[in-house]
């Protein structure tokens, strides 16, 4: 009879014991697809089993949370594990048409893609945009502006389009989506010199729009 | 004028070779009933296994040599009757007719004859030979005269002499008829076993006819021989005892006996030695209750016991089976909720040292250890679920108190155990104090 080597025996102890987690999974995408003019939440699906450790001593568990997401190369989603892992959120018309990956990845560094889960068709675009005259304004205050999709195709834009104030800084970079071609932005402009600006607009085709200077001051 | 001997009795009975029979012979050959009353038998040529019966009065044992056997024969204290009393001696459990010797004693009754004769006659009685008197009758002619009459009598004859004249009355003599004899050979039925019965009419008997009786038994005739009979007596099943009856055709009672049935008793069973213990016993047992280790080790455990020792010694080697179970269920931030459950399959050797035995009191004191395999499962309500095979460990000391009862041990135990469970999601002591309520017992 042969005799079990007692390295066995030492290899099981520490190695039968305990589980390798399994990587996450991107269930679904909802939408799977959508026009490279159009904008609004996406959901992504996943099925994981965070990192957990049970101290039954201090009748306690912690897990680790953590959550990066992406889609193509854009960051999606919160960076924690929320609702059951049903993760949604606005992804604006920043992609152009192609194919993209879903990426997830875990606190512990376990890695999941799904390759082209993410589909961008071609858009429509509007031929230009135009900007409501914008009073005087103070820095680092918000207001709303009035954007305008001129030459939408039927049913108006849906996209959203870059901001931008040369010589200061606007939040957000991005709007919302555009409703029936039109979008009311609530925007912050920082300036360290007041004086005159004017608002930038831009979409993913490079259709512009300039808005009229307005002062902003401290 | 004393009566004429009578005729030897001494009946050595056989009309078939007696050469196996006893020879029997009593002194004296007959007898006068009496307050002294005696007979002496003597029994030659009896092999081991001498079986005496006699019709009436009393037998009793004597002193016996190499070749004979002595009894002794007395009346009954009020027997005054003549009679002729019937012994049958024999050997052995299955006698024939020829292996029975039958001795026919003679027993004379005393009396006063009241008689009624010639004025002063001189008067002689006979009676079966012997004479009594003369003697004179009074002036009436009446006189009383003894005579002693035995059980041939059948009449006295009374002889008057007066002058040259002579008369002779013939009295006829009415005597009850002498006992017949039974024997049984066996003496008692063995479970209801057929027993012979050996019926002995006297040759005074003077009714025709002999049968035999049996109140639940069946009698079948065997051998006859004259007035001696041979028969088969079988006790009917469930009877105790069997009462015979030997009579007349006319239904007179001359004899009885009870055939005693018995219940066949073995040989005295020498009790068997008990059997030398094995060297050494096994015990089973098994056991319930729970573990409190602080925070959520706590849960039910149970365990299965095999156990081996050597009889001589206080010791078991155990090998111990048991299951335990923990779980713990916690909200963990806004995640949600998360439950940890740990199921457990002791396998663990154990040494127990039975300490003090005080009566039926056991106390014992168990050390051991060993490995604790199961599993892990974590599941929750926002991500998935997860299972793990775990293996742990765990070194303990025991105390138990039990009580014998027959031949099983309820017992109590309280265990402090230090044991951990430890995985990369899991870090657990399902031990710290182990509670148990068992029962074992030796395997025979």
């Amino acid at each position: 009879m042969s005799r079990v080597p007692s390295w066995v025996v030492a290899l099981c102890l520490t190695g039968c014991s305990g589980a390798t987690l399994p990587p996450p999974t991107v269930v679904s995408v909802s939408p799977p697809d959508r026009a490279a003019s159009s904008s609004g939440p996406v959901t992504v699906m996943l099925d994981a089993v965070l990192p957990t450790f049970a101290d039954h001593g201090a009748s306690s568990v912690s897990v680790d949370d953590r959550l990066t997401l992406r889609i193509g190369p854009r960051p999606f989603g919160p960076a924690r594990w929320a609702d059951a892992g049903v993760i949604t959120d606005f992804l604006p018309s920043v992609l152009p048409q192609g194919s993209y990956d879903v990426t997830v990845e875990l606190g512990d560094g376990r890695l999941s893609t799904a390759t082209d889960a993410f589909r961008v068709t071609a858009g429509a675009w509007p031929v230009g945009y135009t900007i409501d005259t914008i009073p005087d304004q103070k820095s680092n205050i918000p207001f709303g502006v009035t954007i305008r999709a001129q030459g939408a195709p039927d049913g108006g834009y849906g996209g959203t389009v870059f901001l931008s104030v040369p010589g200061a800084t606007v939040s957000p970079a991005i709007t919302g989506s555009f409703a029936a071609g039109v979008r009311v932005e609530l925007i912050t402009v920082t300036v360290d010199n007041p004086g005159k600006y004017h608002l930038d607009v831009s979409d993913l085709a490079g259709r512009p729009g300039r808005s009229l200077d307005f002062r902003v001051g401290q | 004028m004393r009566p004429s001997p009578l005729p030897a009795l001494l009946t050595l009975a056989l009309a078939t070779s007696a050469q196996a029979a006893p020879v029997v012979e009593a002194e004296p050959s007959r007898l006068v009933l009496g307050p002294r009353a005696r007979a002496e038998i003597t029994v030659r040529n009896a092999g081991a296994g001498l079986h005496a019966v006699v019709s009436t009065g009393t037998l009793t044992a004597g002193t016996s040599g190499e070749d004979f056997t002595r009894f002794f024969w007395t009346p009954a204290p009020e027997a005054r009757a003549p009679t002729l009393v019937l012994f049958a001696f024999w050997t052995g459990e299955s006698p024939t007719l020829a292996d029975v010797t039958v001795l026919a004693l003679p027993c004379a009754g005393r009396t006063e004859l009241a008689i009624e004769t010639e004025p002063t006659a001189q008067v002689t009685v006979e009676v079966a030979g012997a004479r009594f008197g003369p003697r004179r009758a009074d002036r009436q002619g009446r006189l009383k005269l003894p005579v002693e009459v035995g059980p041939h009598a059948h009449e006295a004859r009374v002889i008057a002499e007066l002058a040259d004249q002579s008369k002779i009355r013939v009295l006829p003599l009415s005597l009850p008829p002498s006992p017949w004899l039974i024997g049984l050979a066996p003496e008692s039925s063995v479970e209801g076993a057929p027993v012979h019965a050996l019926v002995v009419v006297p040759d005074t008997e003077e009714s025709a006819g002999t049968e035999l009786v049996a109140e639940g038994g069946k009698v079948e005739r065997e051998q006859e021989a004259g007035r001696r009979l041979f028969l088969r007596v079988t006790p009917e099943p469930g009877r105790s005892a069997v009462p015979l009856v030997a009579r007349t055709l006319d239904g007179s009672v001359r004899a009885q006996k009870t055939l005693e049935v018995v219940r066949a008793v073995g040989p005295a069973a020498e009790p068997a030695p008990p059997p030398p213990p094995p060297p050494a016993r096994w015990v089973l047992g098994g056991a319930v209750g729970g573990y409190v280790g602080g925070g959520s080790n706590a849960g039910p455990q149970g365990a299965f016991v095999v156990g081996y020792g050597l009889r001589n010694l206080p010791v078991v080697l155990e090998l111990e089976l048991g299951v335990r179970s923990q779980s713990l269920s916690t909200q963990v931030g806004t995640l949600g909720v998360q439950d940890s459950t740990l199921l457990l399959f002791p396998v663990e050797l154990a040494v127990r040292w039975e300490a003090v035995s005080l009566g039926t009191f056991r106390l014992g004191v168990r050390a051991g250890g060993g490995l604790l395999p199961g599993s892990h499962h974590l599941s929750s309500n926002f991500d998935a679920s997860l299972g793990e095979a775990v293996l742990g460990w765990e070194v303990f000391a025991a105390v138990q108190a039990g009580l014998r009862v027959g031949s099983v041990e309820p017992y109590l135990e309280v265990r402090p155990a230090l044991s951990k469970v430890s995985t990369d999601h899991l870090e657990a002591r399902p031990g710290g104090g182990v509670f148990s309520v068992g029962v074992r017992g030796e395997l025979r």
